[in-house]
């Protein structure tokens, strides 16, 4: 292993007995004796290999049984990987998997704080010295004497986090931590997680939250079918992610008519109008970066190659994980009829910036054809922009709310 | 692993693990530990009230007799089936988080030595009323005996609690054992009487818990004689068993996860 790489996995596979076949009976092991070649094998890990760094903050994504926690169970040493792989880790791993660490619900909080504790690796004394810090962070006071088999979903998984964090190990395996909890909580995990990074920590982080992975990891792999499909920059990996997940969607464009020229996953249409040009401004200057008091202003040429009856522009915002945050057709001309004849012209629109929540968006810009409703040119969330909102609503926007009373 | 078996994160966990043993076996009941003495002093209760009226006991002490063969059978017993459990039981745990899995298993086995110390206990609270001879030779006998059973269950277990993760059956074998073990055991009848002889009398001493828990009455001046040579046997067949079972434990553990 190199000098950096803490976690080296290499071919490894991880094979499983389907149920029907399992022995776990006498009667099974005697019935099964004569035909044992017939086992039925599930395949969960197929030949998967990567390294991890010291440091690296690595994103693993992956649908529900694409094999991700098997491969994380065998990270954390708890599967054993198929014969043939090699698994190298350099330092002690915690793990934190499937929502909690395998508490006992008929104890309290204080008592599991020291048994899960222990199993983690930590002693009775150093536990001592941590407890107020472990029961404040899980915000857990005034229940901790009461039995786990109480507490809500969310405070169990708050307490389990508190005790995970307070281990001096090396490699961190988070699984879905930010799934349960409430803002609060997931905000003060985010800040722990962050420490974590910035302590030189390695950490595996499992999450749905592509926005998390985006900010979070520099880098991810995405696991699909018990294999590595990606392994690359977040950015990348949540876009090929998002894709496997919405595949309808860019089939239905893609298959929208027949003559359509589709030229790649971010541009496509038949072309009878081309768009160019696309350029973001805040005022006259060119910026992708809006405070809540600016105007997002979006120019774009466009060259109309054949007469179109009735031509619509179609503006899109998807977040950076691929949320669709809104969506409008803006009429090729209000006047009657909405034709387009052959020519190069301009455009111009604009949208205030402060209806949009904090954070980094992508804007689509599209020319269709209303008659036969097909694209003639669509630009996929091609172009980024970034709104610096001080207004901290939540959901998708933010929309201009008014007091009318409030006494 | 076995280099830093022996650790104080490794002692801590051991003591958290008995703790809630303990815990879990008298959460929400009130008598509570007692319980530990109850179930063997029942027993003795009804066996020497039933057994001395349909037969004529032949030896002194034989409610010291009878007590001791019930605390160390049940030692035993509780080793035992705890033991199998221990992995088993610790599922949850077992499938989140790697630590020495054996650990689990002692643990189980400390809280069955726990409870036999205090039914020993008042065990000697009443030799000491009877004013059995109890010399502290034959109390340093009685511990090693206490250890050759421990370090041979301790084998046992190694080997059990994985096979019944495999096969459940195994949880009903075992029952079914120390069901008949029981029976075939000296506890409340003495062998070598009217009550028991000849061949069976033979078959039965060739019971090696018999043997065992003749001998811890002779190291307490109850019944029969010391024999050493006998024990330093058991003591080497216990080490022995102790050292497949740890091998066999270690080979197992990581591809019996996926059976839980």
């Amino acid at each position: 292993m190199d000098q950096d790489v803490v976690i080296s996995v290499k071919n490894i596979s991880k094979t499983f007995n389907l149920k029907s076949d399992r022995k776990d009976s006498l009667r099974g092991l005697f019935t099964n004796f004569f035909n044992q070649g017939k086992t039925n094998k599930f395949t969960a890990l197929n030949n998967v290999s990567f390294q991890v760094s010291k440091g690296e903050f690595l994103g693993i994504v992956g649908r529900n049984g694409s094999g991700k926690s098997t491969l994380l169970k065998i990270i954390a040493e708890i599967y054993e990987p198929d014969k043939g792989g090699q698994l190298g880790i350099k330092g002690r791993v915690v793990p934190f998997l499937e929502l909690g660490v395998g508490f006992n619900p008929e104890l309290s909080g204080r008592e599991n704080i020291y048994l899960n504790g222990t199993i983690l690796g930590m002693t009775r004394k150093f536990l001592d010295q941590k407890y107020e810090e472990i029961v404040e962070f899980a915000e857990l006071a005034e229940f901790i004497d009461a039995p786990v088999k109480n507490y809500s979903s969310g405070m169990v998984v708050r307490l389990a986090f508190s005790i995970a964090i307070q281990t001096d190990a090396d490699i961190f395996v988070l699984d879905e931590i930010l799934a349960v909890g409430d803002e609060n909580f997931q905000r003060k995990c985010l800040g722990i997680i962050h420490d974590l990074k910035a302590q030189g920590k390695t950490i595996l982080f499992v999450s749905h939250n592509s926005d998390a992975i985006i900010q979070l990891c520099n880098r991810a792999i995405l696991i699909h079918n018990h294999k590595i499909l990606v392994d690359g920059s977040p950015e990348k990996v949540i876009n090929r992610y998002a894709k496997l997940n919405n595949p309808s969607r860019s089939k239905a464009n893609a298959k929208a008519t027949s003559t359509e020229l589709v030229k790649n996953n971010n541009r496509w249409g038949n072309m009878d109008v081309e768009i160019s040009n696309v350029q973001l401004y805040k005022g006259q200057a060119l910026d992708t970066v809006y405070t809540e008091n600016d105007d997002i202003e979006v120019s774009f040429d466009y060259k109309v190659n054949k007469s179109i009856n009735n031509l619509a522009f179609g503006i899109l915002v998807h977040t950076l994980s691929d949320i669709y945050v809104t969506g409008t057709n803006i009429d090729y001309d209000h006047s009657n009829p909405k034709q387009a004849r052959p020519g190069s012209y301009s455009a111009r629109f604009s949208v205030p910036a402060k209806y949009f929540l904090n954070g980094e968006y992508r804007l689509s810009v599209s020319a269709y054809d209303m008659d036969t409703i097909s694209a003639l040119d669509h630009h996929n969330k091609l172009y980024q922009f970034t709104v610096d909102n001080s207004k901290r609503d939540q959901g998708l926007v933010t929309l201009p709310f008014r007091w009318l009373k409030l006494r | 692993m076995n280099s830093s078996l022996v650790s104080q994160n490794n002692w801590d966990l051991l003591v958290e693990l008995v703790k809630t043993n303990f815990k879990m076996r008298y959460q929400n009941s009130i008598l509570g530990v007692i319980w530990v003495l109850i179930k063997p002093y029942a027993t003795f209760v009804v066996l020497y009230f039933v057994w001395t009226r349909i037969t004529t006991v032949v030896i002194p002490n034989y409610q010291l007799y009878l007590l001791l063969g019930i605390i160390m059978y049940t030692f035993f017993n509780e080793l035992i089936v705890l033991g199998q459990m221990s992995l088993l039981e610790k599922a949850n745990i077992i499938l989140k988080v790697n630590f020495p899995r054996q650990i689990a298993v002692l643990s189980n086995l400390i809280s069955a030595l726990i409870n036999l110390g205090i039914n020993l206990v008042f065990f000697f609270i009443i030799a000491l009323v009877s004013n059995l001879g109890i010399t502290p030779l034959g109390l340093v006998y009685l511990l090693v005996i206490i250890f050759i059973i421990f370090i041979g269950s301790l084998g046992i277990s190694f080997f059990s609690s994985i096979l019944t993760i495999r096969y459940r059956d195994l949880k009903n074998i075992i029952e079914l054992g120390l069901f008949l073990l029981y029976w075939a055991t000296p506890i409340f009848y003495i062998l070598n009487t009217n009550v028991v002889s000849g061949s069976t009398s033979d078959l039965i001493a060739l019971n090696p818990l018999g043997v065992i828990i003749n001998q811890s009455r002779a190291a307490l001046n109850i019944y029969g004689t010391i024999n050493l040579t006998v024990m330093a046997g058991y003591f080497l067949a216990a080490v022995v068993l102790f050292i497949l079972g740890w091998s066999f434990f270690n080979a197992n553990i990581k591809k019996i996860t996926e059976h839980f």
